[in-house]
């Protein structure tokens, strides 16, 4: 059994026992699918599109589609602003982005810190702000570096903090997954997202979601 | 949902074809993979090592690499696809480098850069198998073991930043300068 093998069928474990476990009242079980594309504009610019959708049992819960430009902040750093529209069940709301990340190369992998400053509004709700920060490492499955045709494990870890009609929240979000580099500017990931809130207050709203992610950078 | 699989599925079946526009490729390798002339030399070292094997593929070829850390330093001995040794490097603190040396890749990297900042120095040693062997294992070294130094260095010029890696002699004299590409990072920020 080659090494390639071996973490498709260890990622299949993971995504069946995932799905087979039990819905519960606090508990969310989807899947969450997600195309990104990564375009260089010019030297230092570069703009990004995303779409997202959220299925629950199999229906489309919430879509999201976002457009963010960025610009190289010194080596390895970068700032961008974009804007977010969704989609949720009849109705729209918008968010605004700001981001700065940092990508670390460090000795084997790679560590990613996002700081995200989100305001978000909708006809239904009051405003809500939202500063986030997560970070993401990128493990080569095999050698130093991820090359084409080969695998990675990318694990983030991210914790947002809400604020809404003078209230807080706390999210955490842990996401492990399996990815695969199809050529140097093609991404292909699978894994798990959880989540989880409301726990400073009452009790902790979960959810899990199974996510299916390309990457296209050009 | 089921755009996207197809998406992904027609991605993946085309991998191979997109895969020949790769240029350089590394990934670990067992022992067993190794080259045997490789495998002597190294088992032949007075000190045993834990060595990691790496294999570099370029567009035309093929280096085997062993990498490992003795007395707290990091070594790289490079071999080519026959296990023929190709060089050592070994990285060192900027400071152990002779000061008249120093000051002539400084007078490069001062004309090159506006403000510079060397983020890993390396001894590169090339020379014959018994020259590198002797060097290695006693730290003899031969007088026609030619001594190299790369050193990557995080270089601002006007609002331009890059990381490059220098290759100087000996003497501290420029040989070579290339620029460091860093790899796509989108699935790491967004």
């Amino acid at each position: 059994m080659n090494i390639n093998t071996r973490y498709f069928l260890v990622l299949g474990i993971i995504l069946v026992n995932s799905l087979r476990t039990p819905a519960q009242d606090s508990r969310l079980i989807g899947i969450l699918p997600t195309a990104n594309l990564n375009l260089q504009v010019r030297n230092d610019w570069s703009f990004n599109t995303k779409i997202e959708t959220r299925y629950i049992e199999n229906n489309p819960n919430l879509t999201d589609l976002s457009w963010v430009v960025a610009k190289n902040w010194g080596l390895n750093s970068r700032v961008a602003a974009g804007y977010l529209i969704r989609f949720e069940e009849g109705e729209i709301s918008q968010r605004f982005i700001q981001q700065y990340a940092v990508v670390q190369r460090l000795r084997g992998f790679r560590l990613a810190h996002r700081w995200v400053a989100d305001q978000t509004l909708s006809s239904l709700e009051n405003p809500r702000i939202r500063f986030r920060y997560r970070i993401a490492s990128e493990l080569p499955l095999n050698g130093k570096t991820v090359d084409p045709g080969e695998f990675y494990l990318k694990i983030n870890n991210e914790y947002l903090n809400a604020f809404q009609d003078r209230g807080y929240d706390l999210e955490i979000r842990c996401l492990p997954t399996i990815g695969f580099e199809v050529v140097e500017t093609i991404k292909i990931e699978s894994g798990l997202d959880y989540r989880v809130n409301s726990f400073l207050q009452r009790k902790p709203e979960q959810s899990f979601w199974l996510t299916f992610a390309v990457f296209l950078d050009l | 949902m089921i755009v996207f699989l197809i998406l992904v599925l027609f991605l993946v079946s085309f991998s191979p074809v997109f895969s020949q526009e790769k240029f350089e490729k590394e990934r670990r390798i067992k022992v067993e993979e190794v080259p045997p002339k490789a495998l002597s030399f190294m088992d032949s070292l007075h000190f045993q090592p834990k060595i990691r094997w790496y294999l570099e593929e370029g567009i035309s070829n093929k280096s085997v690499e062993a990498k490992f850390r003795r007395n707290q330093a990091r070594y790289s001995v490079e071999f080519n696809e026959m296990g023929e040794i190709e060089d050592i490097e070994k990285e060192i603190e900027w400071e152990d480098i002779d000061l008249k040396v120093r000051q002539s890749m400084n007078q490069q990297l001062g004309m090159d850069c506006t403000k510079y900042k060397k983020t890993r120095v390396q001894r590169q040693f090339t020379g014959s198998r018994q020259e590198l062997f002797a060097w290695l294992n006693h730290g003899q070294k031969d007088q026609n073991t030619v001594i190299k130094y790369e050193i990557v260095v995080r270089c601002r010029k006007g609002r331009q930043v890059d990381l490059y890696e220098y290759l100087f002699d000996a003497e501290g004299e420029f040989v070579t300068r290339s620029k460091i590409v860093f790899r796509k990072s989108s699935h790491l920020e967004y």
